[in-house]
């Protein structure tokens, strides 16, 4: 249409892009504020997501919190049924078991011998389990054979470096490694409802994850069943529910937590809050970045209301003509065009070049994100240009109308 | 295409009632045909003018074209109406002084849907009777009032319509040349059995109207 050239010379008369070089400038920063921001929270994503990056779920474990009134047990620390639902259904929880415990006598005994002498080392325990999938070592010597005298166990990390870097120095005892403690064979005890049984208790790993002995579910199931003490418990009482939190989600599930006076571990609490506080920074980016972007498009906006005005005799005689207003509306928006989708073009190269190098970056630290851009992020950046261009063009028509017409005929 | 007037009556300011007048009147302006308005400076020539093309709206009564109300027009009609029924030359010519002669009367073409090239052809005869052959590459900024104001007159005729309205169209032209201006509209109007509104300051005696309104 060679008309479209003519009317652009027409109207160009009064254009001058310098005039919104700096609108141009805080157009460019803020799409690369938005951009960066959308695609730091799917890296996030990414990382939180991927369990090779050893930052997936957050295991927590959950109690309530004992006070003067549960110890003269005017409250309980067990938890209800309805509790536990409303923990298992807990939209940040990814993973729930609630901790199984013995309800019967438990002893172990460990034979010593040094030299001649003999010695019999004898404690009483405490034994729990949970569901497997939140065990942290390998499970193919994790199970318990029914018609063996065997039980596998895993004890603390904590419970060995205790030992190893408190009482050992104290009490001039040789320090023992992880591999030694296994090696050891200890004697279980169980007694209760009138039985009694030794078994053997092998030592299979240590646990970072769960600060207590366990023992396979199957067998506490057993072994509560055949050897439960009336009046200890019941079947529902539960003391200690595991959990596994998406990551992103533990600022919420904190919250939960304080919520309902439960208590776990503050040091993962405070995971919460660092990934709480990054995903508010990383919105505040956001917001500032639309900030920009909504500053520059209404510096566009304006410059083209003034533009329209200094125009108004030359776009009064082309609708004289009988060229349609959405036609002249139209010259307005391809200019505007021409001038955002160059900035949206250095917006995205700059991201691909930042989220490339921030891809290497990490892998020297044994993180892992993708080195190209994810599509949500051009979504959310073409999502933004289409609504403000949008804006623009409504501000545009609505002023291009107020020309040529006789006033009841603007709508 | 008829236009019929029914008792349009400015609001801006106090009109004279003559009997041969079109404000407080039912008139109706069939084409083919020549109408020519003759008034005093004030007295609402352009005023008459721009309600006719729909670009004021301070005034009372009706205008329709073929039984169309312009009371109901929205920009859509405005815009079908200005480029395919009627085509003015304003007094104040509304050219595009950044453009040269051909690319001001060639701009609306597009609307019209000519082909260039007889466009093109018909443009250089009609300069040529107007005696402007020579500016067509110039700049219209760089033309003189009279100069343009032929110029305005080949875009008007070059465009389509059933209805030509001109608003003193030879005010800047001598007698000659107004003469020669009128006898090709009034040639190319005819080919297009189209109707001519010519609203002057004098009465032009060589314009002969079908019918002559006093404002």
């Amino acid at each position: 249409m060679r008309s479209n050239k003519q009317i652009q010379k027409i109207l160009s008369s009064n254009h001058k892009p310098f005039q919104i070089g700096l609108a141009i400038v805080g157009c460019l920063i803020g799409f690369f504020l938005i951009l960066v921001s959308v695609q730091s929270i799917l890296n996030f994503k990414y990382l939180f997501s991927d369990a090779k990056q050893g930052i997936g779920s957050q295991y927590m474990v959950i109690n309530k919190k004992v006070n003067l009134f549960s110890t003269l047990n005017f409250s309980k620390t067990t938890f209800t049924k309805k509790e536990i639902d409303e923990i298992s259904t807990h939209p940040s929880i990814q993973k729930f078991s609630a901790f199984v415990g013995n309800k019967f006598e438990a002893e172990a005994y460990l034979e010593m011998n040094e030299g001649p002498r003999q010695a019999r080392l004898r404690t009483e325990l405490f034994l729990e389990s949970v569901d497997d999938e939140f065990i942290d070592i390998e499970l193919d010597k994790w199970k318990w054979d029914s018609t063996t005298n065997e039980i596998p166990v895993i004890l603390p990390t904590d419970f060995i470096n205790l030992y190893n870097f408190t009482y050992a120095p104290s009490r001039g005892l040789p320090q023992i490694s992880k591999n030694t403690v296994k090696l050891f064979g200890f004697s279980i005890t169980i007694r209760g409802n009138n039985n009694e049984k030794t078994y053997k208790g092998n030592i299979i790993g240590f646990s970072d994850r769960i600060s207590s002995m366990l023992v396979p579910k199957s067998f506490l199931d057993f072994a509560n069943n055949k050897y439960g003490l009336p009046g200890i418990g019941s079947e529902q009482s539960t003391y200690r529910i595991i959990t596994a939190v998406k990551p992103n989600e533990l600022s919420n599930f904190q919250a939960f937590l304080m919520e309902n006076n439960y208590e776990t571990n503050q040091e993962l609490l405070k995971n919460g809050k660092f990934v709480g506080l990054m995903y508010l920074f990383i919105s505040v980016i956001f917001i500032i970045g639309l900030i920009i972007t909504i500053n520059a498009f209404t510096g566009f906006i304006l410059y083209f209301h003034l533009l329209i005005y200094r125009s108004r005799n030359e776009l009064d005689s082309l609708l004289r003509l009988g060229f349609s207003h959405y036609k002249l509306v139209r010259n307005y928006l391809f200019r505007i065009t021409l001038i955002i989708i160059p900035l949206v073009i250095i917006a995205l190269a700059g991201l691909i070049l930042s989220q490339q190098y921030l891809a290497q970056l990490l892998f020297k630290y044994n993180f892992e994100i993708p080195a190209s851009i994810h599509l949500y992020s051009v979504l959310a950046m073409v999502s933004v240009t289409a609504i403000l261009v949008f804006v623009f063009f409504i501000q545009i028509r609505n002023e291009i109308f107020k020309i040529g017409l006789p006033t009841k005929s603007r709508d | 295409m008829k236009i019929a007037f029914n008792n349009i009556t400015p609001l801006s300011f106090e009109y004279n009632q003559k009997e041969d007048s079109i404000w407080g009147f039912n008139n109706t302006l069939e084409s083919p045909g020549v109408y020519k308005v003759i008034a005093s400076s004030g007295s609402g020539k352009s005023t008459l003018i721009s309600i006719l093309s729909g670009l004021r709206s301070d005034y009372a009564g009706d205008i329709k074209y073929d039984n169309q109300s312009i009371l109901n027009f929205n920009a859509k009609d405005w815009s079908a109406l200005r480029s395919e029924k009627i085509s003015l030359v304003y007094q104040d010519l509304r050219l595009f002084p950044g453009l040269t002669v051909r690319e001001n009367i060639l701009l609306s073409q597009d609307i019209t849907g000519a082909n260039i090239a007889t466009a093109m052809t018909e443009l250089e005869a009609f300069a040529s009777i107007m005696n402007i052959s020579n500016q067509l590459d110039k700049l219209v900024k760089h033309l003189s009032f009279g100069q343009m104001q032929r110029v305005a007159i080949i875009r008007a005729m070059m465009r389509n319509y059933e209805w030509l309205i001109l608003d003193e169209p030879f005010s800047h032209l001598d007698q000659t040349n107004a003469n020669i201006a009128w006898e090709l509209i009034t040639q190319e109007a005819k080919k297009r059995n189209a109707g001519i509104i010519i609203a002057c300051l004098d009465p032009y005696e060589f314009i002969k109207a079908d019918k002559i309104f006093h404002l």
